[in-house]
């Protein structure tokens, strides 16, 4: 067997060898610094990043998109700096360690591989970006990370959801700024059947568009739209913000000075109903 | 084109610039230092403030080719008032000025003040949260018939649910005019308005006022002094200023090699008074009021680039840059009208904005400093506030 053989009459620093590969003590250390300075590196490259991103405001996402390729950059050349030396293996040997890596990762490391491979595919195929707001099966927030295995997200409700890179390709992601600032948010108010629904309208657009946190141009319009629902109507508001942190708050903003001014002008909004329908 | 006066000569020279002649070449509250006004007779004219296309858009209506609408529109303190008061004349025009009421803030340069002076106003409608219907009394002065000159139509609308219906009602009016109608607006709102309520479409004629080169600058200020001050290097004077870019319809500022600057410290630059209005034009942005203000905080016996401030950048919260450029876009407001808009928090922007020497407060009215422009322009645009 030329596999792992421990290694009598060596040097006595070397303790474990596999024929073609040396490990010492000096190659473990060098090893481990390798990693730490990968680790302490990323982290300053990513801090750095972030730290530019938040200050230069609409150009944010943009910036930070570089993060995970930049840690994948720095983590890949300290992965190539510390395997490199150690395998200087011949292809029989070669084929001898690729076997027991495929073991390893078909027992042991398959959800890890699948989760680098899927990282992989995120920086490179893009359907969301640090900085992007997504809907990643039953979780929505912001990309705050994307690292070699999970991508991580806050919610709404501040709360940080690790989700495997390798979720990439089992559920569908939904990106609803695909790397822009701006976003869409749609705000939906009631009115009753007998509602002057034309004020109703106007009053929902001038809330939009008077909003401190409203984004309008050409290519981000305004629209009002009305549905007829069952016991009531819905006047649904679509509008951009200049930012996408902004969507509750924006939200929040249109919907209270909008049933402020329905009251002021006699806009009903609907009662509940005497009978409530009968659900099967 | 540009029409020639009974002597032949252009009415539009550059050095003539005689429109606002006669009128007060004020400071505000600015702080004269020394030196007497030799040239209060060079006021800046519209030839000053419009560029080519704007000259010949004006004169067309002027001439009759063309019945306007036209929108004059310009930032703060850059002298559309000029041309508004240009056009008036040429067409023997009603002059009509919305504004809110309140004592005048004072804090403007003279002709290039904001639009409050009574003088040579036919009919002045006051705006503000006891302002009986102005948006009506507008549209009744346009329709009355003849040539009309409205200055301030960015009075007319407040930022809040309900607050565009006396600028409806004129655009109505505006629309339905038989005779030529030209409006005044500050550029904020109408960047505003036109995103928000297709200004732009309900009046699609526009000329802008401004920017003025760093030459007609300092042709401009100089040529008011009798004692010229000594212009003298500045070895310190940073290399890098900020210009404003529009990157697919952004504004932004983006720092920008000072050219002036650098030669200045090469030593290739043999006078140092071009670096100083170089430097004067690109943080004013060539808005001639703004210059003028930040002159006269620079001027001594000696003047240096580095007496002309940059723009300074504070890092206002979200609250107090939106009631910032609400300010910005209507110059001067009411507390109640800001209230109004802002919410809550609005007598705590206001004195952050105070704190910051952004805006001057007199009793209930808050008014845009014109040194602060700048700054206003940037942190506003900084937060994306449309």
């Amino acid at each position: 067997m030329s596999g792992v053989a421990a290694v009598s009459g060596a040097d006595p620093a070397t303790f474990v060898g596999v024929t073609g590969l040396q490990v010492d003590l000096s190659t473990l250390a060098g090893a481990l610094a390798v990693l730490a300075g990968a680790y302490v590196g990323a982290r300053i490259v990513a801090t750095v990043l972030s730290v530019a991103a938040e200050y230069s405001g609409s150009r944010r996402i943009g910036i930070k998109v570089f993060i995970p390729v930049a840690k994948f950059a720095i983590y890949g050349t300290a992965v190539y700096l510390v395997l490199g030396p150690l395998f200087r293996l011949s292809a029989t040997q070669l084929l001898a360690v690729s076997g027991l890596l495929a073991a390893a990762l078909g027992f042991g490391l398959r959800d890890l591989a699948a989760g680098v491979i899927g990282g992989l595919v995120v920086i490179v195929e893009k359907p969301y970006r640090v900085g992007d707001k997504v809907r990643i099966g039953d979780h929505y927030g912001e990309v705050t990370d994307i690292s070699l295995r999970a991508t991580r997200l806050v919610t709404d409700d501040d709360t940080a959801v690790v989700v495997p890179n390798a979720t990439f390709f089992t559920e569908n992601v939904a990106n609803v700024n695909s790397g822009d600032p701006e976003m869409m948010v749609v705000t939906e108010l009631a009115v009753a059947p007998e509602a002057d629904i034309e004020r109703a309208v106007d009053i929902v657009e001038d809330a939009l568009v008077t909003s401190k946190y409203v984004y309008v141009d050409d290519d981000h319009p305004v629209a009002v739209r009305v549905e007829d629902e069952v016991y009531h109507r819905t006047v649904r508001g679509k509008a951009y913000v200049a930012d996408l942190r902004d969507e509750l708050a924006f939200s929040s903003d249109v919907t209270r000075r909008a049933l402020a001014a329905f009251e002021d002008a006699g806009v009903e909004t609907p009662a509940i109903p005497d009978r409530m329908p009968a659900t099967e | 084109m540009n029409p020639a006066g009974p002597d032949g000569a252009p009415l539009w020279n550059r050095r003539q610039g005689n429109v606002g002649a006669g009128r007060d070449w004020g400071h505000g509250r600015e702080t004269v230092t020394e030196g007497t006004a030799a040239g209060a007779d060079r006021l800046p004219g519209p030839a000053d403030l419009l560029d080519g296309s704007g000259q010949e858009t004006v004169d067309a209506v002027v001439d009759g080719d063309r019945r306007g609408p036209l929108a004059v529109v310009g930032s703060p303190f850059a002298g559309r008032r000029v041309v508004l008061d240009h056009l008036a004349d040429r067409l023997d025009a009603t002059r009509v000025h919305v504004g809110p009421a309140g004592p005048d803030h004072g804090g403007g340069t003279g002709w290039a003040e904001a639009e409050d002076a009574d003088t040579g106003v036919d009919l002045r409608i006051r705006t503000g949260p006891d302002a009986d219907g102005p948006g009506r009394e507008t549209a009744d002065a346009i329709v009355d018939g003849g040539a009309t000159v409205v200055s301030g139509c960015h009075h007319l609308y407040t930022r809040r649910v309900g607050g565009f219906e006396p600028l409806d009602t004129c655009l109505d009016a505006v629309a339905g005019a038989d005779s030529t109608v030209v409006t005044g607006w500050n550029r904020y709102a109408w960047t505003y308005l036109a995103a928000v309520r297709d200004l732009d479409r309900a009046v699609p004629e526009r000329v802008e006022v401004g920017p003025l080169d760093a030459a007609a600058l300092s042709e401009l200020l100089l040529a008011r002094y009798d004692d010229i001050p000594t212009f003298e290097r500045d070895d310190d004077l940073s290399l890098f200023t900020r210009r404003q870019v529009s990157v697919a319809g952004v504004d932004l500022r983006l720092p920008a090699l000072d050219r002036a600057a650098l030669a200045a410290r090469r030593g290739n630059d043999p006078d140092p008074r071009d670096v100083v209005f170089e430097r004067l034009a690109a943080v004013s942005e060539g808005n001639a009021g703004v210059a003028t203000t930040l002159w006269e905080r620079a001027r001594g016996s000696e003047v240096r680039p580095g007496d002309v401030p940059d723009v300074d950048q504070p890092g206002l919260d979200r609250e107090t840059a939106f009631c910032l450029r609400v300010v910005l876009a209507s110059e001067r407001a009411h507390r109640a009208d800001l209230a109004a808009v802002v919410g809550d928090d609005t007598e705590r922007a206001i004195g952050r904005l105070r704190r910051n020497d952004l805006v001057t407060v007199d009793g209930d009215w808050v008014a845009l400093s014109p040194a602060a422009v700048p700054t206003a322009v940037a942190e506003t645009e900084r937060e994306r506030i449309l």
